[in-house]
């Protein structure tokens, strides 16, 4: 070879990659993959202990596609047995085979009772039910989080987010176009607050990003939007460039353009749209076993858990981390000491590991 | 809780194309370019292709999250490139990887230079996939140390120490190539 320089290897490069010949596009095979994944996850995020549970709830509980009537009523769920929160909801799952939550595991059934909108709390799983923002606690008895009417849309997707220093947990609902943003304190089991937002033709595009110390973070199809509960102040927060990937202890995390509201007392930081904060705000987790420090003063955290490529954080506070391979390991790390328990050894055979109540 | 209050007006403005029409322009203005940075990465046409596939998927189902962020490519490259590094992890991929089909390589370069640039490109080939996906990244995609630690989900130092030995690598067969001297 002869002498060659770093612009000889990015002439190198170009030189051959640019030449390549795309395969030819197939936007319609994306589509159907999508919705493969999109079925694929509705099929296995689901809780039942018993093939007459499984008949049971699903007859009730199947996705229903468009908008539906509004609905005051909610179907009886049959619960999955008692189930142990006591160190995280510890929700991951095979695909399409098993899934394991608060020390249980389960099989996994086509049901939407657990789907990509669910949410972790420590106080249980929040999912959505034809709309209906519904809790399944550790009794394993499920209740719903929300009396009044609400109608399901395909099309709406507003998830659940909890905060971590309280026991609210905040939602949106949709009825007659409108979306209602709700707070919710699951301890007490009663609403802290709520607020109609009259969106017109936006509604859909709601997406409740994060809660923190009382304050909402609402994302719209014009931008994100603080509401701070105690005084129902609402105030734009940034455009819609800028999307709010993780808000805890007063640290929001944000990807694009900067926020455009200054808050006194509380940090910005940027980072991938799918990092997270752990509950001090102090370090981003971000598809690695090291977390990286907010600030200079701090070390990373370097979790001991070899081989792990995936990873979110559990209602607890610590990480849960899979391992890629054959078989994989299911890991839950303590922050900071990064010091790693095996949760478990599954042979997954429904496409990569997931963390239920944790999806982008 | 209280009254209603009401979105400011600029959300009310209509959102313009709906997903299909907006992602299927995303679609067609970015695929090209990504399946090229993704084949630098695996080295494998089907590989590339079934990579940068399930990452599109992945962005389709999560457009609306994902068109909200400054760069809509930048999520769908990590997505692909953490696809590709995934694979070559699997155990059966490293023991029953086929070859590259002769009649899918890129077409020769014919210009004429003093630079051996085949032998350049098989060298990057033959370095391992993440150190591969570092000087792609770097060097083809001229992304900064720290976007290129965002796409691989690791610190900085590790993508410095990444293409230091990839640099180091390379320069095994050219001891010309200063390591340090284009990285950051």
């Amino acid at each position: 070879m002869s002498t060659f320089t770093p612009d000889d290897l990015r002439i190198a490069l170009s030189s051959h990659l640019d030449t390549v010949v795309p395969p030819t596009s197939d936007l319609a095979g994306i589509r159907r993959q999508q919705r493969r994944n999109r079925a694929r996850k509705l099929a296995f995020a689901t809780v039942v202990t018993a093939a007459a549970a499984a008949v049971v709830i699903g007859a009730v509980l199947l996705v229903r596609p468009g908008a539906s009537p509004s609905t005051d009523s909610t179907p009886d769920f049959v619960s999955p047995g008692t189930l142990d929160y006591s160190e995280g909801l510890r929700a991951y799952a095979d695909p399409g085979r098993v899934l394991f939550l608060g020390g249980r595991s389960l099989p996994a059934d086509d049901f939407a009772y657990l789907d990509t909108d669910a949410a972790a709390t420590a106080y249980g799983m929040v999912f959505f039910d034809a709309g209906r923002p519904m809790l399944l606690r550790e009794k394993g008895d499920t209740e719903a989080l929300y009396d009044g009417a609400v109608e399901a849309s395909q099309a709406f997707h507003p998830t659940a987010k909890a905060d971590a220093h309280s026991a609210d947990v905040a939602f949106a609902v949709m009825h007659d176009d409108q979306v209602t943003l709700v707070v919710r304190d699951l301890d007490a089991d009663r609403m802290v607050a709520s607020r109609p937002l009259d969106c017109a033709d936006t509604c859909q595009d709601v997406v409740v990003d994060g809660i923190d110390h009382g304050v909402v973070f609402v994302r719209t199809g014009g931008g994100t939007y603080l509401w701070n509960v105690a005084n129902d102040d609402w105030t734009r927060f940034a455009g819609a460039q800028t999307r709010v990937a993780d808000v805890r202890n007063r640290v929001v995390l944000y990807d694009g353009s900067a926020p455009t509201l200054p808050l006194n007392a509380w940090r910005y930081v940027q980072g991938a749209v799918d990092a997270q904060l752990t509950f001090d705000g102090r370090h981003v987790l971000s598809w690695s076993p090291t977390l990286s420090p907010v600030s200079a003063a701090d070390d990373p955290i370097t979790l001991k858990a070899p081989g792990a490529i995936f990873f979110t954080f559990d209602t607890d506070g610590s990480v849960l981390a899979a391992t890629a391979g054959d078989p994989t390991t299911f890991l839950d790390c303590e922050v900071p000491s990064g010091k790693c328990e095996k949760l478990g050894t599954v042979k997954v055979t429904g496409g990569d590991p997931m963390f239920l109540g944790n999806d982008m | 809780m209280q009254a209603s209050p009401s979105f400011p007006s600029e959300v009310l403005v209509s959102q313009g194309t709906g997903k299909d029409e907006e992602f299927s322009e995303f679609y067609t203005s970015t695929w090209a370019r990504l399946f090229r940075t993704t084949y630098g990465v695996a080295g494998d046409r089907s590989l590339a292709e079934d990579a940068l596939q399930s990452a599109y998927a992945k962005a389709y189902g999560a457009w609306s999250t994902v068109r909200a962020t400054d760069h809509p490519e930048a999520y769908v490259r990590r997505m692909a490139v953490n696809e590709v590094l995934n694979v070559f992890r699997r155990p059966w991929f490293r023991r029953e990887r086929p070859g590259e089909p002769a009649d899918n390589l890129p077409a020769p370069s014919h210009e004429e230079a003093t630079l051996d640039r085949e032998a350049l490109w098989r060298a990057v080939t033959a370095l391992p996939v993440r150190q591969r996906a570092v000087v792609v990244l770097r060097y083809y995609e001229d992304l900064s140390e720290e976007e290129i630690a965002r796409v691989l989900g690791c610190s900085r130092g590790t993508v410095k120490s990444q293409a230091f030995d990839a640099l180091r690598r390379l320069r095994v067969t050219d001891p010309a190539l200063d390591p340090t001297g284009d990285v950051s």
